[in-house]
């Protein structure tokens, strides 16, 4: 398990040379299938954003993330960045917002949202726009 | 019982689909001939400088009304403002301002706003009136604002609402007493019918 906060920053290599491609800055979730499905990574000296899918790591570790390949996937869905966003529940009650994700770094899984009001499972999830989080009444 | 709302309180609130995004916000919600329940919403877009939509929300697309966002399930529910607002006979215009008499003919006071039941019901299950002297005693100075629950026969003109006289046996002064007084009102009434 590890959770949003800690994978930020994470220095982000290729697996083949090493190479260091930046830092990671954020990471993009299908609410509806609750996976992270993108992450996006700021280079050191460019400041270039790059979009890379979940399937081009090769593994996210403690104190590095190792990829497979720099290429950014043809399409990219919208980034809508979870820390901070208001969570609504379908009835159109407020349960306050975003504090951490937790997702599972083998697979991409998301396993919780964390809240002043506790977790919320990644089952109650119902979708994820620019406006809110909205998730199952409990 | 789902929350209670004032339907005033109902204007700016953002309409948000379940995939979380903010497609409009409520201008003024829009009730059946009787007052019964919500047909409707007008829309404005959202921001400070966004003006009246052409779109509007028909109830029926509404997947829930709560407290901080009129919820739907994608944006395609929008529909010409007509369609919502040809039904406008007893749009909350015409019932905000009326007088508030019982069925034995005493007047209680005028309607200043419609109390609306949370969720997917849209019903509306009373309103907060200023209560005339015969209602509620004391200072005449203190103007009293009060809450009463809507009898299931409710007549409704333009100018005047006619509410059950034991209605006003169960009149309260904010919305959280008065959701229990709406409950404790219904089963009475049930308790009668049988």
């Amino acid at each position: 398990m590890m959770l949003f906060s800690e994978a930020r920053g994470l220095p982000v290599l290729t697996l083949a040379e090493a190479e260091e491609v930046g830092a990671l800055r954020s990471l993009t979730v299908d609410a509806v299938s609750g996976v992270v499905t993108h992450v996006r990574v700021r280079g050191r000296h460019s400041r270039k954003e790059t979009v890379l899918a979940w399937g081009a790591l090769h593994a996210v570790g403690p104190d590095a993330v190792l990829v497979r390949t720099t290429a950014e996937p043809a399409e990219v869905p919208p980034h809508h960045e979870l820390p901070g966003l208001r969570i609504l529940t379908e009835t159109g009650d407020t349960l306050g917002t975003v504090q951490d994700v937790a997702f599972e770094p083998e697979t991409g899984r998301v396993e919780a949202v964390v809240t002043a009001h506790g977790d919320l499972p990644a089952d109650q999830l119902l979708g994820l726009g620019n406006y809110a989080l909205v998730v199952r009444a409990a | 019982m789902n929350e209670l709302l004032a339907a005033r309180s109902l204007t700016t609130l953002p309409v948000v689909t379940l995939g979380g995004e903010a497609v409009a916000q409520v201008k003024d919600t829009v009730f059946d001939a009787a007052a019964g329940r919500i047909t409707g919403f007008t829309l404005s877009g959202r921001g400070l400088l966004s003006g009246p939509l052409k779109q509007s929300l028909p109830w029926s697309a509404v997947h829930a009304l709560g407290p901080h966002a009129v919820m739907i399930r994608d944006a395609l529910a929008l529909q010409d403002t007509s369609v919502v607002v040809a039904r406008r006979e007893a749009q909350q215009g015409r019932v905000l301002h009326a007088k508030v008499l019982t069925d034995e003919g005493a007047e209680v006071g005028t309607v200043l706003d419609v109390i609306v039941e949370g969720g997917a019901s849209g019903r509306v299950v009373g309103f907060r009136i200023a209560a005339g002297k015969a209602l509620v005693q004391g200072s005449r100075r203190r103007r009293h604002r009060v809450y009463v629950p809507r009898g299931e026969t409710l007549a409704v003109s333009g100018r005047a609402l006619v509410i059950p006289a034991d209605a006003i046996r169960y009149v309260a002064d904010d919305l959280p007493a008065f959701a229990s007084r709406v409950g404790a009102f219904r089963a009475g009434r049930e308790g009668t019918a049988s």
